[in-house]
């Protein structure tokens, strides 16, 4: 190479990385502080306007989400985030319409939740799915719930611990192990689950319960007050420091209405789906069952009662086995067994003085209540008509030739299936205890 | 542009030096070199005065050239005059070693007859000296006492006597500076050649070890030594590395840095392909391995070809200590360096262009960071990786009892001043200063890891991950491209059979050969050997 052909080489490539230096503001850059991120986005529908839905939405206000360098707390009393309400077609136009309202370009990709109001879900969530699906901004794992009651509301609760309620929700969600298993449901498990040939699905629904309470403290403080106000005029210079103190303290509680305004939300069953429509719900008490028919659990607790006593086990190492078939009459028979492992955590009023009697009965009772919740299940599902717990999906993919044959029928077929259950479970562990304290007083009694 | 024609006149004078052959030994020709004259005027006369004045005119008015008259005894005896610079010469040699013997010794000289002989006569039954040579040659004179010899020169004697007498003043063996060790040998390397040539001789009393000296640097003179194991340093390397210093024409040596520039292979590259060490052990260690070290005069410096990548990674207390907790270290090295470079061009990637692959609580703490900052987040990280470079120099240079202030200073720029009045965010500040920690941990790629960090942020401010991917690639179709004297860079960081001391580092038994890439067929380095405990089972 010729002594001009390297310099020429070396400038040329000086110059061009001086240049791209400033060059990344021509495509996709994008700084911290030009956006805003979403957190939340929520759906209800507009009463008298079936086409529009109302898109709530709930971005970070990231100078109130006080990093650790401002020193905790919601800056200067802050809400940690903000929202903004569109009419729109879709939620997509309504990410579009919200940039002129805000100083910052909308940044989907940290979405926590979508919150869909009990309302629009009649008409079908199948445009939010689609949104979800589709948008490359969009995160198909985005956990999806139901609000019992509308979207706008929950996502504007100011929650505790968490900065809001997208943060709290998919926390409560994967917290809910003991009661009900995996009930987390994301947009993408939401459309597999509506693809299959059963089409139903569930999501779980939360509902915005007011908990406020007035603060007892707060009471006391008044009532002390009005006290020494009565007692007389007199003030020392101390004294009236302390008032001017108390006073302030009055003001900022004051501030707060007096009373500590807490909203809770809570988990209260499931929104259940055929397709994209909402056909019903399913309580907690009605939901018992779906955690062992749904087999994914692995890990829960069950509370019984035996005659006047009480019980509360830990049912663990759980195997599920589902077998479905159609006998000649076209019914579907599905054979449902459990084989797992408990341990006492809790036992108040039972005869334990002899460990055999004391296990025996125990599993008897526990397998009676597991087979009970599961009927009480299946009956709401069949009263539904949404088989959420695949029978149907199971049936198609172990014996599809016997599926095509009754695919026509299949929601009666389903209405009509029995399903016969098959629960063994041992007790493994009586808990700290391997001897009755209650040996005593139980002879004396008996 | 000027730079362009600066630039391409610096590169054309580079190939035309590579074009003309240069002279053999060193540039060290007289063809050049104008202050000697022809052969005809170089041979000494046989008239003292003449010699002396010839002498005088070639030195000029130096204060420190000595001169002393001295008249031997006896009868017939002639003058002399004993020439040395003073401070390159140790006074005690010369008065107990040359003086003494000379002026005490009665000569008896027949006439004409023994005259011509004085100077072998002197030189083998009267001076008490070791190192004497005999020389009829005014400019070998001349360059003996510019390097600290005496030369006797007797008036009627065509022959001079030069002495060995050097005795300049050095610095004692002291602790290096900059490979500190907690287990290992102390020594460091002094400016003294001697010195240097002698520690490794102490290490390696191998029959086999070879140590070449040359001249190289027409105005300096400068003595440098290649040292290597004959029979364990590849021959093709070593001749290789003699041709490249015999080609060096520059007029002067001060530092081993110095030959380093005129050998390597890929000057324009930011790695370097020469290796240098201030510690005789770790010299040693490498000449074992089949590499080759070169003393410079004047340089504490010991350079080291061919050197590898894996290099950087190593220090000699790799191999004191145990090979697991030595494994260890050098695994979090390698992590090191890559984080020291990659860690801001991947703080900006994502801040910028990939928001969404930041997990949601860390987006939320650094978008908080940033706001109210001014600047996009490239240059906020420039600032900060500016300032930090010039608080790096600042610290290196600055006379001892400012340190503090400076520090001071820097603490409180960097740390707090900077976030307080918002220039830059915390976050920046974090990686900034844990990219400048970890660098450190990788002292010899300081240089690299500073300059590739800039241009790794550059690419990564344009092109985000891509071009951090892209930049990736690039680094590493480079340093595969470099070569060593032969020896691709890279050996023993890319997949051979030769990793046992590259990512960790096997135990010293493990190591039967020596890695194949330097010393060739010579790899023998033990029987295999197992563990003590290995011969019960």
């Amino acid at each position: 190479m010729s002594a001009k052909k390297i310099t020429r080489r070396l400038l040329s490539v000086t110059a061009v990385v001086l240049i791209i230096a400033v060059l990344g503001g021509c495509w996709d850059k994008v700084e911290l502080n030009a956006i805003s991120i979403i957190t939340g986005i929520g759906v209800d529908a507009i009463p008298d306007n079936p086409d529009l839905m109302n898109v709530t939405i709930q971005s970070a206000n990231v100078k109130a989400l006080s990093g650790p360098a401002s020193g905790g707390g919601g800056g200067d009393g802050e809400a940690p985030f903000i929202i903004n309400e569109e009419q729109s077609k879709s939620i997509s136009e309504a990410i579009t319409q919200i940039e002129r309202r805000t100083s910052r370009s909308p940044f989907t990709h940290h979405n926590q939740i979508i919150v869909v109001g009990k309302d629009y879900c009649k008409n079908g969530i199948q445009s939010v799915v689609d949104t979800f699906l589709r948008e490359d901004e969009m995160r198909v794992e985005t956990s999806i719930v139901v609000a019992d009651g509308t979207a706008r509301e929950m996502l504007s609760v100011k929650t505790e611990i968490e900065k809001s309620a997208s943060q709290w929700i998919p926390g409560m969600l994967a917290s809910l192990n003991y009661n009900v298993g995996k009930v987390d449901v994301s947009v993408l498990d939401f459309a597999n689950q509506i693809l299959k040939p059963s089409g139903a699905a569930v999501i779980p629904l939360i509902k915005v319960e007011d908990t406020s309470l007035q603060k007892p403290m707060l009471k006391e403080k008044n009532a002390q007050q009005q006290e020494k106000k009565d007692e007389g005029e007199e003030k020392s210079g101390e004294e009236e420091k302390d008032e001017k103190k108390e006073a302030e303290e009055e003001k900022s509680e004051k501030k707060n209405g007096g009373e500590i305004e807490t909203k809770t939300l809570s988990f209260v069953g499931f929104a259940v789906f055929k397709g994209p429509y909402f056909v019903g719900e399913m309580g907690v008490a009605e939901m018992k069952g779906y955690r062992w028919l749904n087999g994914d659990v692995t890990s829960t607790r069950v509370s019984l009662s035996v005659g006047s006593g009480t019980a509360n086990v830990n049912v663990t190492n759980a195997k599920f086995k589902k077998k479905v078939r159609l006998d000649e009459s076209g019914k579907l028979i599905a054979d449902f067994s459990i084989i797992a492992d408990a341990a006492v955590l809790e036992s108040i009023g039972i005869d334990d003085t002899d460990i055999k009697r004391y296990t025996k009965v125990l599993t008897e009772v526990m397998s009676e209540q597991i087979k009970k919740e599961i009927e009480d299940c299946l009956e709401k599902a069949k009263e539904l008509n949404a088989d959420v717990f695949g029978f149907l999906n199971t049936l198609y993919e172990k014996h599809p030739k016997d599926y095509k044959r009754i695919e026509e029928k299949r929601d009666e077929v389903f209405k009509n299936m029995t399903l016969n259950t098959d629960i063994k479970i041992t007790i493994q562990d009586t808990g700290k205890l391997k001897k009755s304290i209650l040996e005593k007083w139980w002879n004396d009694e008996h | 542009m000027i730079l362009e024609k600066l630039l391409n006149r610096f590169i054309r004078f580079q190939e035309k030096a590579r074009e003309t052959p240069a002279p053999k030994n060193g540039g060290n020709g007289d063809s050049q070199d104008n202050n000697l004259k022809g052969d005809s005027s170089d041979a000494l006369l046989e008239k003292l005065s003449d010699n002396v004045n010839t002498i005088k005119e070639l030195l000029g008015t130096s204060q420190d050239v000595k001169y002393h008259n001295i008249k031997l005894r006896g009868p017939g005896a002639p003058e002399a005059m004993l020439i040395f610079i003073d401070g390159l010469v140790d006074e005690k040699m010369i008065t107990e070693g040359i003086l003494e013997p000379l002026l005490t010794h009665e000569f008896n000289l027949a006439e004409g007859l023994a005259f011509g002989k004085l100077a072998q006569i002197i030189d083998k039954q009267i001076l008490q000296m070791g190192d004497v040579e005999v020389s009829n040659k005014i400019s070998k004179l001349i360059s003996a006492i510019l390097s600290g010899s005496s030369a006797l020169i007797i008036d009627g004697v065509k022959e001079c006597l030069l002495i060995s007498t050097k005795g300049y003043p050095t610095r004692s063996i002291t602790e290096p500076q900059t490979e500190v060790v907690v287990r290992g040998p102390r020594e460091g390397f002094t400016e003294n050649l001697r010195t240097n040539t002698a520690m490794i001789r102490r290490r390696i009393k191998s029959q086999d070890l070879r140590m070449e000296h040359m001249t190289v640097g027409k105005k300096t003179e400068t003595v440098i030594c290649i040292t290597y194991i004959k029979n364990v340093a590849r021959q093709e390397i070593v001749d290789k590395l003699k041709e490249r210093i015999e080609k060096i024409d520059t007029d002067s040596i001060i530092d081993s840095g110095y030959i380093e520039a005129f050998i390597e292979d890929s000057p324009f590259s930011l790695f370097e392909t020469v290796g240098y060490t201030e510690k005789p052990d770790v010299a040693a260690a490498k000449m074992l391995e089949g590499r080759i070290a070169i003393l410079v005069d004047g340089s504490p410096f010991a350079i080291t070809v061919p050197h590898l990548f894996v290099e950087n990674f190593q220090t000699s207390e790799d191999y004191n200590t145990r090979f697991l907790y030595a494994s260890v270290t050098r695994l979090m090295r390698f992590v090191a360096y890559f984080l020291s470079v990659f860690t801001v061009p991947v703080y900006i990637a994502l801040t910028t262009f990939h928001q969404e692959l930041i997990p949601e609580t860390l987006l939320f703490t650094i978008a908080n960071a940033r706001e109210g900052t001014p600047f996009p987040v490239f240059f906020e990280a420039l600032i900060m990786v500016i300032s930090f470079e010039v608080l790096k120099e600042a610290g290196l240079r600055l006379p001892r009892p400012v340190g503090q202030a400076i520090s001071i200073v820097g603490a409180l720029i960097m740390g707090d001043a900077a976030i307080a009045a918002g220039l830059a965010g915390a976050p920046v500040v974090i990686a900034v200063a844990f990219t400048a920690v970890a660098g450190f941990i990788v002292p010899n790629q300081i240089e690299s890891t500073s300059i590739l960090r800039i241009i790794m942020m550059i690419i990564a401010a344009t092109l985000g991950g891509y071009g951090l991917a892209l930049g990736m690639l690039g680094l590493l179709i480079h340093l595969a491209s470099l070569k060593s004297f032969g020896v691709d860079f890279l050996t023993t960081v890319i997949p051979s059979t030769d990793l046992k001391d590259s990512f960790v580092r096997a135990p010293l038994w493990a190591m039967v050969r020596r890695p194949i890439a330097l010393a060739g067929r010579n790899r023998i380095r033990m029987k295999p050997w197992l563990p003590q405990n290995s011969e019960k089972a």
